[in-house]
């Protein structure tokens, strides 16, 4: 037992670190084209929608302008652009991706577009339903030009705060999954995908914009509005980071994703009217901090709505209390049910490894469930489905 | 003992360098609703109820003397156009053009096809 958790302190430990201050190890983005480029206002088009999630795009695209604009540019407002698109006749974002960006640059007056892809949205397979995940890609090209400036990607893990044991959760995670997968927390999530990914100054992230007081650019023409307190600021972000109860972001600049040799087939080019050759195309699966090498893994700027939970040193565990929670969850999909079944499988094995040890300890269960989750992303970043991957993560606990 | 104390330092850790780290970070504007209430747009919710909020942020905004973000004002504009406000719509436009110059090609083209009635 002493082993084991030296072991995973001893995978903490630099992990920690690197999110603490994620600036010096990563290789450096070369930003030659941003700067020279020099970007004033974005028009950001609504973001491509690669997740089962039908409302992820509308979700993602709401948020994108609180960190692009406190970063110090001009975001044009997205709804009336979106409400432009549609009165000349382009209704879906790929239709509007396509559009030359010369015509942009002619409509809406911007220095840069912002072409967004989301990847992943919501709590699709996951091991707990508590789990909330958003993925996203950005890439920044000049109107004028064409030039890609920068391009990014982020992913925001969310774990939720309420449940601090694997079967409460996994539990909670049958009946939730099924009940809406569109809430209120994906949203959350998404926003702070946004932020991780698109606020300024950020290791390999965007550079900061003309009306922030940290632009280095050289035009510092635009007065520099007042600055006062940020309205998002979490006075609470002080609580101390502990993995249940916070978000794991990772944001993985597609030019550091050089572990690129990608095992998940491609996803299929986004049909973007800028050639370029820089497109690498990242994994779609991002690994989560512990099995992370080569990522920046980033702090969220922000605790989660829910803040870091108590952990209780003896959690009330009526296990037979599950069954009847698990039976009565109506199956309203084809894929829900798929998922219920996932759950329940996930449940009952859980259940048998959980009581085959010694319970006492709360930081065990949560490390077994970090554990399961790590597994399960090594699973997917070596090209296994992630329902696959949670039935080898969960062989693998069980033999452990 | 030992892993108690372990996994106690590793989570002061977390919190010393988190602590470190973190810089407050000055805002440069007052966002009120905005980005709640384009979400509520997308998801079809009447143009009137988001008038009355972004309103009353905007009272607000101006009483602590901050500025709104970018979009705000362009926003507002919108929702009256939608709601045949049509009187309202121009200002919008033209504060918007005001507090943040890099709008002027879009205000103006929406501002030229109010004029021409085809908004």
């Amino acid at each position: 037992m002493v082993k084991k958790v030296l072991k995973l302190a001893a995978l903490l430990a630099p992990v920690v670190f690197v999110v603490g201050c994620a600036t010096q190890k990563a290789k450096p983005y070369d930003y030659r084209a941003f700067e020279a480029s020099n970007p004033h206002s974005i028009l950001v088009l609504p973001p491509l929608n690669n997740s089962l999630e039908v409302g992820a795009t509308e979700s993602v695209y709401s948020t994108v302008t609180y960190p692009l604009a406190e970063a110090g540019y001009y975001v044009l407002p997205v709804a009336l652009v979106n409400e432009t698109f549609k009165q000349n006749g382009l209704t879906t974002p790929a239709d509007i991706h396509n559009v030359a960006p010369e015509k942009l640059r002619e409509i809406f007056g911007a220095d840069a577009a912002l072409y967004m892809t989301v990847d992943r949205y919501g709590s699709t397979y996951q091991l707990l339903s508590s789990v909330t995940e958003v993925s996203a890609g950005a890439r920044l090209v000049d109107l004028k030009t064409k030039a890609l400036l920068w391009d990014g990607r982020a992913t925001v893990i969310d774990t939720g705060g309420t449940s601090n044991d694997l079967l409460t959760a996994l539990v909670q995670a049958a009946v939730t999954q099924i009940v809406n997968s569109t809430n209120k927390r994906s949203h959350e999530i998404a926003a702070k995908t946004n932020g991780l990914l698109l606020r300024g100054g950020g290791p390999q992230g965007m550079l900061y914009g003309p009306r922030s007081p940290k632009y280095t650019g050289r035009d510092a023409t635009i007065p520099v509005a007042e600055a006062t307190a940020a309205p998002r600021n979490d006075k609470k972000a002080a609580a101390p980071a502990k993995r249940s109860a916070q978000s794991t972001a990772v944001m993985v600049p597609a030019p550091v994703a050089d572990t690129a040799v990608s095992p998940v087939p491609a996803a299929q080019p986004v049909a973007a009217p800028v050639a370029e050759p820089v497109a690498v195309v990242a994994p779609l699966a991002i690994p989560v901090a512990p099995a992370a090498k080569k990522v920046a893994v980033v702090a969220p700027p922000a605790a989660p709505a829910a803040p870091a939970a108590k952990m209780p040193a003896s959690v009330p565990m009526p296990a037979p209390a599950i069954a009847p929670v698990l039976a009565p969850a109506p199956a309203p999909a084809v894929q829900a049910n798929a998922a219920e079944q996932i759950y329940a499988d996930a449940l009952a094995r859980a259940q048998t490894k959980y009581q085959s040890l010694n319970p006492g300890s709360a930081w065990y269960r949560q490390e077994l469930y970090d554990w399961v989750m790590d597994r399960k992303d090594e699973y997917v970043k070596a090209g296994k489905a992630p329902d696959v991957a949670l039935k080898l993560a969960l062989a693998a606990m069980e033999g452990r | 003992m030992k892993h108690i104390f372990v996994k106690a330092s590793v989570v002061m850790l977390a919190a010393g360098v988190l602590a470190g780290c973190r810089t407050s970070q000055p805002g440069l504007y007052q966002w009120g609703s905005y980005q709640p209430q384009v979400y509520q747009h997308f998801k079809g919710e009447s143009p009137n109820e988001q008038i009355a909020v972004l309103e009353k942020d905007l009272r607000r905004i101006n009483t602590l003397g901050r500025k709104p973000p970018p979009g705000f004002h362009a926003h507002l504009g919108m929702l009256y156009s939608m709601v045949g406000r049509n009187d309202l719509v121009a200002a919008e436009f033209q504060e918007e053009k005001r507090l943040f110059p890099e709008s002027t090609i879009y205000m103006d083209r929406l501002l030229e096809s109010m004029s021409k009635g085809s908004n």
